[in-house]
């Protein structure tokens, strides 16, 4: 997105500031909350309706005013998680998609399970450590324009991210004891 | 126990799963989010008189009567809309394929005038797995943000939408230089596409007595068409009994009463094409839409 000045957030310019970010927001929250896609959806909608009725409040460019719409639904998405845990909602997991790139149905399954282990782990991390993985790779967001987002260092978001992905990496289930826990579960429940 | 490194993805791996995962809204947010404030505040002039809650949305109705979807109507064309897919298959199909080229009679500035109503395509037969193909939500995954980054020309967008009208996501081809941007309101789509000149020739086609009506767009001259090929009686039979990832011939006709539009011009070394499906935008919105691009 140009980092032009925008001019004062009316009807039109506000459609056209969603219509240019609302799937980077759809994603960023999907990352943050993990499913279910209704949810999602739901706090999506919600960002955009607090940030039409605070719009006379938001004066900047635009790559700020998406900056301005994250820092919203972050704080939607906090709230939400934390209204979930109290009354115990259960977390669902979506039928993920993910974009077929593997030649074979083979790596195809292998891909899938991966990233159904990856996204599992994303959703235990804290939000901080979440939220730069999600401006990473779910909205390939450049380290620059995460550390101007985050307003922190280049260095420091670098060495963030590499430690978030370590912490991935250290966590990550092992297959034989997990294959163990599944037969002991179904020989439990047969 | 140690983990051994094998089960273990590297920074790479991680980031390719997570940067393959491109989930869109569905239709129900799209309709959701067509009745909202900043949309029916009227940009362009228009006005929208509201969807009623829990009404299932179809384009709303506008006061000014540009872009107006009867109720009745819209349950008619329902049925065309599901539909819309294999239309999409087919018309992505017709061109490319230089079989079809073969049956041209005429070539006009930007269409081609095939020889006959019903010739035959080929065209594959989605299989599971396949990446998604044009015509479905998935294809359509990328931000205009991610679009832009790899256009070596500037993304046009539209100045003016039909009320309820949202972005919904886009395509593009990095080797053909091509983007192609949905649009939905309700049952209709709208996909705009846009080529750089000089890489590929990508012509479309319709049939042999299809009117191809010369237009203006802003100050460029270009053509218009409404209808389309669809699926000819007993082809269908074809599709579904057909070996997913095969090509199929598939026997298609011109019906010039399809609710489609086509609109294709060229302007500053770049290709524009607007398709629509469904009949809510008039010819003449159509053009306004185009000339508003910017």
């Amino acid at each position: 997105m140009p980092g032009g000045h925008m001019p004062p957030l009316d009807a039109e310019t506000f459609g056209q500031l969603y219509s240019r970010t609302h799937l980077i927001l759809y994603r960023y929250i999907y990352g943050m909350l993990g499913g279910p896609a209704s949810e999602v959806e739901d706090l999506t909608a919600e960002t955009y309706l607090r940030a039409w009725k605070a719009r006379h409040g938001f004066t900047g460019s635009q790559e700020a005013a998406l900056g301005w719409l994250i820092h919203i639904a972050r704080n939607l998405v906090i709230d939400h998680s934390r209204r979930s845990k109290v009354r115990g909602v259960a977390q669902t997991i979506d039928d993920l998609q993910l974009s077929s790139l593997d030649p074979t149905p083979e790596a195809q399954v292998i891909a899938a399970e991966q990233f159904r282990i990856l996204w599992l782990q994303l959703q235990d991390l804290p939000p901080d450590q979440k939220e730069i993985l999600v401006l990473r790779y779910l909205l390939d967001w450049p380290v620059k324009q995460i550390a101007s987002h985050l307003e922190v260092s280049e260095n420091t978001t670098s060495t963030r991210l590499r430690r978030v992905i370590q912490r991935l990496q250290s966590h990550w289930p092992d297959k034989e004891l997990e294959d163990e826990d599944g037969e002991a579960r179904r020989a439990n429940s047969g | 126990m140690e983990k051994p490194d094998e089960q273990i993805p590297d920074e790479n791996l991680i980031g390719e799963l997570l940067s393959r995962f491109r989930p869109i809204p569905s239709e129900r947010f799209y309709q959701r989010m067509g009745s909202a404030p900043w949309i029916s505040g009227a940009p362009s002039g228009t006005r929208v008189s509201g969807i009623e809650q829990g009404e299932k949305a179809s384009l709303p109705t506008i006061v000014r009567g540009r872009w107006q979807l009867p109720a009745a109507r819209n349950r008619v064309l329902r049925p065309l809309a599901v539909s819309l897919g294999v239309l999409l298959l087919i018309f992505a199909g017709i061109m490319v394929f230089p079989s079809v080229r073969v049956q041209a009679s005429m070539m006009l500035r930007y269409f081609l005038r095939l020889a006959n109503d019903q010739p035959s395509v080929m065209v594959t037969v989605p299989a599971p797995g396949d990446p998604a193909s044009f015509g479905t939500p998935e294809y359509f995954a990328l931000t205009l943000d991610q679009v832009e980054a790899q256009a070596s020309f500037p993304i046009q967008v539209f100045g003016e939408l039909p009320a309820g009208m949202a972005f919904t996501g886009a395509h593009f081809n990095p080797a053909w230089q091509q983007a192609s941007l949905r649009y939905k309101a309700g049952d209709q789509t709208l996909i705009l596409t846009q080529r750089k000149l000089g890489i590929v020739e990508q012509v479309q086609t319709v049939g042999v007595d299809t009117p191809v009506e010369t237009v203006q767009v802003d100050d460029r001259i270009g053509e218009y068409v409404s209808g389309g090929w669809v699926v000819a009686p007993g082809s269908e039979r074809v599709l579904q009994t057909a070996t997913p990832g095969t090509q199929v011939s598939l026997g298609i006709v011109w019906d010039p009463a399809l609710p489609q539009q086509i609109l294709r011009w060229q302007e500053d070394g770049v290709s524009y094409e607007i398709l629509v499906s469904g009949e809510s935008i008039s010819r003449a919105a159509l053009l306004d839409m185009a000339a508003s691009l910017k």
